[in-house]
């Protein structure tokens, strides 16, 4: 087996590779080539262009990506499921009911409703609480629960409660709320402002920061709880904090972008099998760089068929299952 | 390590004691086995030993997370890990948040894994392991955490013979010259009877009764909880049904002689020195009533005729 430094650099030159590729892409092509003359040109369109639209969509990407893979790992350790995933475990479903919620107090006519909902923080917010309280929610469960079916039972039905309770929500409100929370539903990393990404950074940024910090326990965990706590790993405290890391970023990525299916899935399983280890030491920056990869060239797709633009959960699920099918099949079975 | 008063249980809920007043001593180079019918709690005990689990009433004295090292009957299912990265675990305890083990704790990691004679083993992932490597493994994993004191949860469980020997002998070895506290709950009674220092015997009273294997054998302690069906503890043997009413006299030594009494007591004979029925053995030979044998099943087919 090649040293894990070298995927790692290898990874990081693919992801500035799509980088580049998906800031061409876009309702008009722009060649890597007279992107690198940009800074010496004085091409005003093409400088607004990048800055107003493709950059930000990039980094949105890079961010999102690297924020759910990680979601995912920690997921996948802590209940040492390989089934388990934010949305698996009804987390975005939380975010999805808060969210709509929200907007359609927005639409209310009460005006402190309106204000609260109206500011540029209220969706992350309510996203985040939302994917918060399901976690809390699981935690508390498989507290009571040590069988990791059963949990994952619980996650996806506590999803489907709370998918019924947002079509209800649905249900009564107006067009236009309808048409907001589905295009929200849908996934979109190109609609974030450079303020609103700032805000992503900042929270990913923690909530990846803290994923670091529990490596140790992360790696632990592997032997089963018993085996980590005789090795002075404080459980409790560290489920906290996995649980804290997991609920920030994927609350956070889920109110800026909508909740992204399968790359918190798919993408730890896809490290894996190009490196085989379970070291998390190695795992963890690899799937942050794979996350990034995988939505960075799922974005270059949405734009690949000209003008329309499809939607980002469409690919994503399109892309993810039948390469985590074809994982499953090449592996009997899926590895923690 | 030592108990004082210690109650083992589960408070939360409905409570439940397993143990109650218990004063138990663990001492350097001592190996001790920790038997007991089924579900009786020596799971929970050692996990309250390791102070993993909160005591009723009572405490352990001397121990804390760095002088304790588990082995246990859950099976690490991770696949993706090498028998190396498995042991480093071990060291665990003395790393810091970014679990990067240093030189010196690869040296560790490498001596833990020579004393189980697996350094060969070292770059084989964990799931190509038969189960007596894998065993051997976990326990490596606990030497390199370098603790005073070693507690094994049955681990020679679905282990062949050999294998259980071997472990048992390791442990045995690791307690002499490492100088090691090891306490292990098995089941192996007739293994634990040959190779501890001292038994701690977990009775259906909610204590444990202590003391050297030989000295509980022959006090009744194990018929007691036990209530062996068959297995006859003062000979070591499985006890065989004189159901042929024959006596028969046997005259020699050695590994023979054992071998033909064992086959001659499970076919229902019993042997006497007063008997009027004389075998003789020697070397691969067997003289009844001047006839020579070959084989033990032809000195029994011969025996058998005569019964009709």
């Amino acid at each position: 087996m090649a040293k894990p430094a070298t995927f790692l650099t290898l990874t990081a030159t693919v992801t500035l590779l799509l980088l580049l590729l998906n800031i061409s892409f876009g309702s008009t092509y722009i060649s890597p080539f007279e992107l690198l003359q940009l800074p010496f040109g004085r091409n005003q369109d093409l400088a607004e262009i990048l800055w107003a639209f493709r950059l930000p969509k990039a980094v949105t990407c890079l961010l999102t990506g690297a924020a759910l893979g990680t979601g995912g790992l920690l997921m996948q350790t802590l209940f040492r499921n390989p089934l388990a995933g934010p949305d698996v475990l009804g987390l975005s479903s939380g975010s999805s009911l808060l969210v709509a919620l929200v907007i359609m107090l927005g639409q209310s006519n009460i005006a402190i409703l309106q204000l609260v909902a109206g500011s540029p923080w209220s969706l992350a917010i309510a996203a985040t609480l939302g994917s918060a309280l399901v976690f809390v929610l699981m935690i508390v469960i498989s507290r009571f629960i040590k069988d990791n079916t059963s949990i994952l039972i619980i996650g996806l039905m506590l999803s489907a409660a709370t998918t019924s309770v947002v079509g209800m929500l649905l249900y009564v409100s107006k067009s236009e709320d309808l048409q907001l929370f589905m295009i929200w539903s849908l996934g979109n990393v190109g609609g974030t402002n450079w303020k609103e990404i700032l805000v992503l950074a900042c929270v990913i940024s923690i909530g990846i920061s803290i994923a670091i910090s529990q490596v140790k326990s992360l790696n632990a965990r592997l032997l089963g709880d018993t085996y980590a706590q005789s090795l002075g790993i404080p459980l409790a405290q560290s489920r906290f904090w996995l649980v804290a890391a997991t609920s920030l970023m994927v609350g956070s990525v889920t109110a800026f972008c909508g909740p992204i299916a399968f790359v918190g899935l798919a993408v730890p399983h896809l490290v894996k099998l190009v490196v085989p280890s379970s070291n998390h030491r190695i795992i963890l920056p690899l799937v942050m760089l794979g996350g990034a990869c995988l939505l960075l060239f799922c974005d270059v797709l949405t734009h690949a068929f000209g003008t329309t633009i499809l939607p980002l959960n469409a690919v994503t699920s399109i892309i993810g299952a039948p390469l985590v099918i074809w994982m499953v099949v090449k592996n009997k079975k899926m590895t923690l | 390590m030592h108990t004082e008063n210690l109650s083992v249980g589960y408070a939360a809920g409905t409570p439940l004691v397993l143990f109650e007043g218990l004063n138990l001593q663990l001492s350097a180079g001592e190996l001790v086995c920790f038997m007991g019918p089924n579900g009786i709690g020596k799971s929970t005990l050692m996990r309250t030993l390791a102070g993993l689990h909160q005591p009723i009433d009572g405490k352990v004295v001397g121990v804390d997370v760095k002088s304790v090292a588990l082995v246990l009957t859950e099976r690490v299912a991770t696949t993706n890990m090498t028998v190396h990265e498995l042991v480093g675990f071990g060291r665990y305890p003395y790393l810091n948040w970014s679990a990067k083990l240093s030189t010196v704790d690869e040296q560790k990691v490498d001596e833990a894994l020579a004393m189980v004679h697996l350094t060969y083993l070292s770059a084989k992932k964990i799931n190509e392991l038969s189960d007596g490597q894998m065993q051997m493994v976990m326990i490596a994993r606990a030497l390199a955490q370098e603790t005073p004191y070693l507690l094994l949860d049955e681990p020679t469980a679905h282990l062949d013979l050999n294998n259980r020997v071997e472990i048992m002998k390791l442990l045995r070895t690791l307690a002499r010259t490492a100088g090691k506290s090891i306490l292990v709950a098995t089941h192996e009674l007739d293994l634990a009877l040959q190779m501890a220092d001292v038994i701690w015997l977990a009775t259906r009273n909610k204590e444990v009764i202590t003391g050297m294997p030989e000295d509980l054998v022959l006090s009744g302690a194990f018929d007691e909880v036990f209530q062996l069906k068959g297995f006859d503890l003062k000979t070591g043997k499985v006890f065989h049904e004189p159901f042929r009413n024959r006596t028969v006299k046997l005259e020699g030594t050695g590994p023979v002689y054992l071998w033909t009494k064992n086959a001659l007591e499970r076919n229902g004979f019993t042997i006497s020195d007063t008997a009027a029925l004389k075998i003789a053995v020697s070397e691969q030979r067997w003289k009844l009533n001047e006839k020579e044998f070959t084989t033990i099943s032809g000195l029994l087919t011969r025996l058998l005729q005569f019964e009709k």
